[in-house]
């Protein structure tokens, strides 16, 4: 309902959403007579993007919002309620996502579609990659909330989460397939989380199947439990300094 | 000579805290290195796009980064003055018998810019691009580019004297500057390419430069100029326009 509320910034994502993708489309539109060694065409790789910054741009600021709980003392205040804290930030978190995602998702969807005039895909398929792009964007946030729980030690994250964005950006495939990379790049990106949070997951829309749907799904899993349960630590290990030091 | 010692003070400021002033620095190089694997990457695939190499894209990247890096250090405050106007905290300025838009802009450093400018410098000698010339018009480049990021960021935070609480609006307006300021501006074609050597005068702060880098031409090299000093201008005559509807926030709010 706040997301909701705060429709200005939805405006501001949407332009900004809008902006990458005007940039990409003309970026591809000039590349397009040199791209034989991509699997896809300039019209599929604006789709690609499109489905991968509608996640990137969905993302709340948790690292922020954490950081400013810290350092305001607010913290202090939410340990003695009887709910999680990190479960309260990671619900509030996932709210504005669901916000973010639905709109920056019409609009992403609407804006690719009236640039390039039709879908290479089963127009159904946007309901589960719907499904899936929550899911990653769940994932991405439980990494961010880790970048931002490093302001029990640090006295700013922002320069942080700056390196996560960036090898979300390079790791993920942003604009480009990860297929393009060096292998050397590419074994790296397999080993992490922001394949299947971004490239992997929008690639899957060309072909469509079951079978590395569910993959997808899995792995997306796998890394949440993971990230989650180093969440988990690293937020019990920040506690004892705030006890340590008074809170 | 106000202008400079309070920017110094704030320069100062945001480097007290030794510690955080290096991480920042050491990590926002690294973060800028990541991103232009993206276009090392890009270029290994496709070489050129509509002729610019590697090189061009660097000299680009470097005049972008390093231009937003210098609005950071040299003019960070303007990155918080719609929350300024909106909050009513521009009566602390507004009671000092200075110029209160240079007031504003150099109260705040930020010492992550120095981080964008190194990231600049780094790249300038990656790429060989030492030649006396050649250094003579990507520091041209980036003083007008920072004159425009400056001028761009003012003109869109002093909407909130007309609209109000726009601050999300204005922040994600100079995001998109900056987006499009470290990406190729010459691919594009129309109203589009129009829009990004006016409304978002990407063109203007980094493919202006690097078209005189490739080759120089007296028109080019006045087009930047005369672009740089108007928006300058329309800088002042917005915010002082603006100013005149502003309504006191009745806050008190010590400036230290």
């Amino acid at each position: 309902v706040h997301a909701v509320r705060n429709y200005r910034a939805l405006i501001g994502l949407s332009v900004f959403q809008m902006t990458c993708l005007l940039i990409f489309a003309y970026l591809w539109k000039v590349a397009a007579a040199r791209q034989g060694a991509l699997n896809l065409s300039a019209d599929d790789l604006l789709w690609y993007i499109a489905f991968n910054e509608c996640v990137l741009i969905a993302l709340p600021d948790l690292p922020d919002t954490i950081e400013q709980d810290l350092r305001s003392g607010r913290l202090a205040y939410l340990l003695p309620r009887p709910i999680s804290y990190l479960g309260a930030t990671f619900a509030e978190g996932l709210g504005t996502l669901t916000v973010n995602l639905m709109v920056l998702g019409i609009v992403g969807v609407l804006f690719t579609w009236a640039r390039i005039g039709s879908f290479p895909f089963h127009p159904l398929c946007l309901i589960p990659m719907a499904a899936l792009s929550l899911l990653a964007g769940a994932v991405a946030m439980v990494f961010q909330m880790i970048v931002g729980l490093s302001a029990f030690w640090i006295k700013e994250v922002s320069p942080f989460n700056w390196i996560w964005e960036r090898l979300l950006f390079v790791f993920g495939g942003l604009i480009l397939p990860l297929s393009v990379y060096p292998e050397a790049l590419q074994n790296i990106a397999k080993l992490t989380p922001f394949e299947p949070i971004l490239g992997g997951r929008s690639g899957l829309v060309f072909n469509f199947d079951l079978a590395p749907f569910l993959a997808v799904v899995g792995t997306l899993v796998c890394w949440g439990l993971l990230g989650g349960a180093g969440l988990y630590w690293i937020y019990r290990r920040g506690l004892r300094i705030v006890n340590i030091e008074g809170g | 000579m106000f202008y400079w010692h309070l920017l110094r003070t704030s320069i100062r400021s945001s480097i007290s805290l030794r510690g955080v002033f290096l991480l920042e620095t050491f990590l926002m190089v690294g973060n800028n290195f990541i991103f232009f694997i993206l276009w090392w990457i890009f270029f290994r695939q496709f070489n050129d796009i509509a002729g610019w190499t590697l090189r061009e894209m660097s000299a680009l990247l470097a005049i972008g980064i390093g231009a937003y890096g210098l609005n950071q250090i040299f003019c960070g405050g303007t990155k918080r003055l719609s929350n300024t106007i909106v909050s009513g905290e521009l009566d602390a300025f507004l009671t000092q018998p200075k110029n209160v838009l240079l007031h504003i802009v150099a109260s705040k450093s930020y010492g992550k810019g120095w981080g964008h400018l190194l990231t600049a410098i780094i790249l300038v000698f990656l790429e060989g691009l030492t030649d006396l010339p050649t250094l003579a018009i990507l520091a041209l480049g980036l003083i007008c580019g920072c004159l425009v990021f400056t001028s761009a960021f003012i003109m869109a935070h002093s909407l909130a004297f007309w609209m109000g609480p726009i601050d999300s609006l204005s922040r994600k307006y100079c995001d998109s500057l900056y987006v499009f300021a470290t990406y190729p501006t010459h691919i594009y074609s129309g109203l589009l390419q129009t829009t990004l050597f006016t409304l978002i005068p990407a063109g203007v702060i980094s493919c202006l430069p690097v078209e005189l880098l490739r080759s120089f031409e007296w028109k080019t090299f006045a087009l930047l100029l005369g672009s740089a000093s108007l928006f300058v201008f329309l800088a002042f005559l917005v915010f002082n326009l603006g100013l005149r509807r502003y309504e006191s926030g009745n806050t008190f709010t010590p400036r230290a």
